[in-house]
């Protein structure tokens, strides 16, 4: 039988190390259990008091070996770095007994606390019981640890504590941190890295890097360090290429079960990059007009920003002094400097993960996008319904198998998107067609009651993900199959987190106004915010409703109700073919429309109903007409031809009728067809342009030949309403590209050039901006916009892309 | 060795280096904890040691003197207990069963520390207890539920 010890005292468990040199120490077990060795004795030092305390010395924290994970966690002392790893340990049970001591005696090169521990220089302090007495000796973890499982640990050694210097990790210091493993919990790394950062005056004061899980031990080259320390940080920051060159040259990972060399050193050098270039960035912009989007005058000023957020704003020649001489300056003579524009509707959903450029965007400044429109979009979706609703998405958002689909739930959605790395920032409604088909399927019909509570527990459970509010899109499917009621109770669970119901209404021709009334009820009875999408009224039958459309809003205002809109700046939409079919055509799902569209009498019934109208269902062709009507998307090759043709130049095209021809590509595509309509009049663009609610949007699909919009909206309303037609002042126009924007989804500390907030910005010059786009040649980048930065860091630099991705999900707070 | 087990104590004479797993089942026909990786991976044998979840296929018996040793059969008589078996069965959370015990116990370590945890408190809370049924939601779910309908006893 195995013998065993268990000392109370460290002179107690020193002398049983002494007597017994063969005994293995038996901490938390976490490690040695599992190795299942065969062990003739023990010494259990997990009842060690002083193996258990964390002491705090005016220069240093001093932490017992066998404190677990868990007791370090809830230690205010313990620094922030230490505990960022000790999170990536397993799971709460290993972490609940494990203690840092084994983690160091075990000395595997996979230890997640090591690396941090060679970044702060930590030094251990090694007791024995010799002639009568403890002695101890100290030994910098890096001299400890001398191979894989190798450390100078004497037999009748114990780890007794692990000293961490507090300059090591005083608050100046930048840090970072990442462990890279195949899932969040229980995963051994594929690699871990950590890196320090600090500045005094403009001088680098500490330069640290340590890799875990790419050598036999941590790789740490205070060479290298010392060779970037003490340079300025103009000059530091001059040589992050030379840096990482030096690292390149030095690491040298191996393949194994855990990940490849390849991936391995990719890896280390991208998080060595990223952490160069965000650490203590500097940009100054110095010279321009700022347009600050509160609406107030523009007014001359610098502004410097550090890191991600904009640090000051002061007068010109502010930030010219010889400590600003690290900062990247743009030269903003001659150019407006305003907050990066926020698009409040926009359908990159998909795109983002396979472009996370997004450039259509960045080109016209924007830095924000609001995702998730028109009650359908990417997320939530049950694994059961992925192919139908991939069919029901392609129109708006396209099409794509370069991912994973069975991600469920917006949590894993919006991490999806964070993988990716966009280089603007993205947010998220969540969509009522998603939550309705997650709780009740695709049908027409009513929810049950049951059905409806589930369908707040959905929006609840995505709300609490951090989506911006709701949105929906009363003229898509499932989501025109409910009724007022049920978009009142999903909309009093949005409410309660103050957030924002975004939502394509019901009509936005012939019945607008019974249209619009029903959104202000469900503002009235829920008490969330209303907030409409592109807000317009089609067909010339329908303009004189105009002024009645504002009166609604101002009486609604009047009330209580909080209103706000967006609009895309053109006199055409866009949208999916499909709507041009009447709703009873798209019950039960894509499936069902294909077997609609093969049968002659369904497309008989589908015809006639669109000669006729349907009371209440927006007829696309009644008021655009087929002649205006164009094909903007495909999915198919073999029908690239068409895209560009009008309705009716497909007609002639196909020789047969337009509605005939149009049925039949719905059919060949699967309704994955884009569209563009022209709706109406420039006047009434302007009229709504100039209303106090109003915010400007995109609408931009980015598949196919996609709407002009998608490329200029911003620089369009800047170039030609307000220089060339002077419907706005550039003043009211950029709070309504930014402040009112960000105002009316509740994203905070972004839409404002303020101290403070997150420093994404816009420079653009007044005289030249212009969208370029037209319905023939959309995708044309504007003029006019020169440097665009992205929580501080500039991705559009004198008009061209830089690589950089910054872009956050900004999940509501 | 003297130790406390479902808050009676015991006394143990033998092999120190015996796993708590195996000492529970085979010297005190405790079965509900099970094993399942045996090397600390899955949770299916946690037990709360002093309160907070341990993986008792990697805990050596001799580790414990003094400790207070709770496993699902003594758990059960708590209000705790009840209100987690209650809200696990509302939400569907049991399926074939086998990581149940460890799931309630680290539950209750989680509740016990945290009474109001978010859903990503809870995943973590969880994480190192593996689940080949439900995908975890309905658990997700069902601890939430406890945290909710059972407020006041953690």
């Amino acid at each position: 039988m195995v013998t065993s010890y268990n000392p109370v005292s460290l002179e107690e468990a020193l002398r049983c190390k002494a007597e017994h040199p063969e005994a293995v120490l038996y901490a938390g077990g976490t490690d040695l259990m599992v190795a299942k060795k065969e062990l003739t004795s023990l010494i259990f030092i997990n009842q060690v008091k002083e193996l258990q305390v964390v002491k705090e010395t005016d220069e240093a924290i001093e932490i017992g070996a066998a404190i677990t994970y868990r007791d370090l966690l809830s230690d205010p002392a313990v620094p922030e770095l230490l505990k960022q790893a000790i999170r990536e340990i397993a799971a709460p049970s290993i972490r609940n007994t494990g203690t840092m001591g084994g983690n160091i005696c075990n000395a595997s090169p996979a230890g997640d606390t090591l690396p941090v521990l060679y970044l702060l220089d930590a030094v251990l302090v090694l007791a024995t019981f010799e002639e009568g007495r403890v002695e101890r000796r100290e030994a910098a973890i890096d001299e400890f640890i001398r191979g894989i499982r190798k450390t100078t640990l004497q037999q009748t050694e114990i780890l007794e504590k692990i000293i961490i210097k507090k300059a090591a990790f005083s608050k100046d210091i930048r840090f970072g941190f990442k462990k890279v493993g195949a899932r969040k919990a229980q995963a051994i790394s594929k690699l871990l890295f950590c890196a320090a950062l600090s500045q005094k005056d403009g001088i680098v004061t500490d330069f640290k890097v340590a890799y875990g899980s790419v050598g036999v031990t941590v790789v740490r080259r205070k060479d290298i360090e010392k060779k970037y320390t003490h340079l300025s940080l103009a000059a530091f920051k001059a040589s992050i290429e030379e840096i990482l060159n030096d690292y390149d040259a030095i690491l040298k990972p191996i393949d194994d079960q855990r990940s490849t060399a390849v991936y391995r050193k990719k890896v280390c050098l991208n998080l060595l990059k990223d952490f160069l270039m965000t650490s203590y960035s500097r940009v100054v912009i110095t010279g321009g007009t700022l347009v600050d989007g509160t609406g107030d005058k523009a007014y001359k000023a610098d502004v410097l920003i550090e890191e991600d957020k904009i640090k000051a704003i002061a007068g010109p020649g502010s930030f010219a002094g010889e400590e600003f001489q690290d900062a990247e300056v743009f030269d903003a003579t001659g150019l407006m400097v305003s907050p990066g524009f926020i698009d409040t509707h926009s359908h990159s959903d998909l795109k983002v993960l396979i472009e996370p450029e997004v450039l259509p965007k960045l080109w016209q400044g924007i830095t924000t996008e609001v995702l998730g429109q028109d009650g359908i979009s990417m997320a939530p979706l049950p694994i059961d319904y992925i192919s139908d609703w991939k069919k029901n998405l392609a129109g708006l958002d396209g099409e794509s198998s370069q991912f994973c689909w069975k991600y469920e739930t917006t949590a894993n959605y919006l991490a999806m998107i964070e993988e990716a790395a966009p280089a603007l920032n993205e947010s998220y409604l969540v969509p009522h067609g998603n939550i309705r088909m997650e709780a009740m399927g695709l049908e027409d019909r009513e929810p049950t009651k049951e059905e409806l509570h589930e369908m707040c527990k959905v929006t609840r459970r995505e709300m609490e993900a951090g989506c911006l509010g709701l949105s929906s899109g009363l003229i898509y499917l499932p989501c025109a199959y409910a009724k007022t009621e049920e978009l009142i109770e999903l909309c009093k669970v949005v409410a309660e987190y103050d957030g924002v119901f975004v939502v394509h209404q019901r009509s936005e021709a012939d019945t607008i106004l019974t249209s619009m009334k029903e959104i202000l009820e469900i503002g009235r009875k829920s008490g969330v915010k209303i907030h409409f999408s592109h807000f317009k009224v089609c067909g010339k039958n329908n303009w004189k409703y105009l002024p009645k459309m504002f009166q609604l809003l101002d009486d609604a205002k009047a009330e209580g109700i909080k209103v706000s809109l967006d609009q895309y700046p053109y006199v055409a939409g866009s949208t999916m073919l499909g709507v041009i079919l009447p709703p009873w055509a798209h019950d039960g799902g894509t499936d069902k429309l294909m077997e609609r569209l093969k049968d002659s009498s369904a497309r008989e019934q589908m015809k006639k109903d669109i000669e006729q109208g349907i009371p209440g269902w927006d007829n696309f062709i009644e008021f655009a007409g087929v002649d205006q009507i164009f094909i903007t998307s495909v999915n198919s090759a073999k029908n690239q031809e068409v895209v560009g043709l009008s309705l009716s130049e497909l007609g002639e095209r196909k020789k047969k009728e337009a509605l005939e021809a149009a049925f039949d590509l719905l059919l060949e595509e699967e309704n994955a067809v884009g569209m563009v309509d022209f709706y109406g009049l420039e006047e009434h663009i302007a009229q709504i342009m100039k209303r106090e609610e109003m915010n400007v949007c995109t609408d931009g699909l980015l598949s196919g030949k996609p709407h002009p919009r998608v490329f200029g909206s911003f620089p369009r309303v800047l170039g030609k309403f307000v220089r060339e037609e002077k419907i706005l002042e550039a003043e009211a126009a950029v709070a309504k590209m930014t402040g009112k924007a960000a105002a009316a989804m509740g994203i905070k500390q972004r839409g404002l050039l303020k101290e403070g907030y997150y420093a994404d910005l816009v420079l653009w010059d007044a005289d030249r901006i212009i969208d370029k786009g037209t319905f023939k040649e959309p995708a044309q980048r504007p003029e006019g916009i020169y440097h665009v930065i992205v929580n501080g860091i500039p991705v559009i630099k004198n008009g061209e892309y830089t690589g950089e991705r910054n872009g956050k999900v900004i999940r509501r707070r | 060795m003297v130790f406390t087990l479902n808050y009676k104590a015991v006394k143990y004479e033998g092999d120190p280096s015996k796993r708590l797993l195996d000492v529970l089942r085979d010297d005190y026909g405790l079965m509900e904890q099970k094993e399942g990786c045996g090397e600390g991976e899955c949770g299916a044998c946690a037990v709360l040691i002093n309160g907070r979840s341990v993986n008792s296929c990697i805990t050596a018996i001799g580790s414990l003197a003094g400790k207070e040793v709770v496993t699902l059969e003594g758990y059960r008589s708590t209000k705790q207990y009840k209100a987690l078996e209650e809200a696990f069965a509302k939400s569907g959370a049991v399926q074939c069963g086998f990581c149940i015990p460890g799931m309630i116990m680290a539950a209750e370590s989680l509740l016990s520390s945290n009474p109001n945890p978010s859903e990503a408190d809870i995943r973590e809370g969880i994480s190192g207890n593996l689940c080949r049924c439900t995908g975890y939601n309905m658990i997700v779910e069902g601890v939430q539920m406890a945290a909710k309908e059972g407020k006041g006893l953690w």
